[in-house]
């Protein structure tokens, strides 16, 4: 039994998808057309089928090729938010020493910027000089 | 002697490899080039599985494309 699929519709990611979950049930091949246009799949039960059971297991296959359609479009569609998530949750389970970048050496009792110096030590002069030119 | 054509479009030359390595104590398998498709002869099939061998080998190389994806 064979069925011929659009790939424009049915993109081979999501044909193979599918014929990966009919692989117990029957032998598959697959062929395209000359240009990539379209997809053939050969379905053959394992065991004996009457040509109704053939019908149910093409109708089963095809519903299959929808569900697996669907899948890769969600997937594609939310690839940058799963990505962002999982980066999240691997930034969050880093411990906070492995957070700082890995190059500098930081260490708390350097004061590159001045910020431990008291008011007074820094500007206390400045105000003394202000206050005698008054 | 039966002959598999697979289309290089759809399957992976590494995944036929794999199945020929898989397969190969079953019987002889010979892979050749021919426009688009890799045309695999399968000869000297274990007579316990000549019914089933070229379907399940075919089955197998669909399988390892996939995980090749």
């Amino acid at each position: 039994m064979d069925i011929n699929l659009n790939s424009k519709i049915y993109p081979l990611e999501v044909i193979l998808n599918a014929c990966y979950i009919f692989i117990d049930r029957a032998y598959i091949f697959l062929d395209s057309g000359p240009k990539g246009e379209s997809t053939r799949v050969s379905l053959k039960p394992k065991n004996r089928a009457s040509q109704k059971q053939l019908e149910i297991l093409k109708g089963e296959f095809t519903n299959e090729l929808l569900h697996s359609a669907l899948r890769y479009t969600v997937s594609k569609n939310n690839k940058k938010i799963r990505e962002y998530i999982i980066g999240r949750a691997l930034c969050s389970s880093l411990p906070a020493s492995e957070l700082v970048s890995s190059g500098a050496k930081l260490d708390y009792v350097e004061d590159p910027l001045g910020i431990a110096i008291p008011w007074e030590e820094k500007y206390g002069k400045k105000k003394k000089n202000a206050q005698s030119k008054v | 002697m039966p002959n598999l054509k697979f289309n290089i479009r759809i399957y992976k030359k590494e995944a036929i490899r794999q199945g020929i390595s898989a397969y190969s104590h079953l019987a002889k398998f010979k892979i050749k080039d021919n426009k688009g498709y890799l045309k695999v002869k399968i000869e000297k099939i274990n007579p316990e599985v000549k019914d089933m061998l070229v379907d399940e080998f075919s089955n197998y190389v669909l399988g390892m494309t996939k995980k090749c994806l």
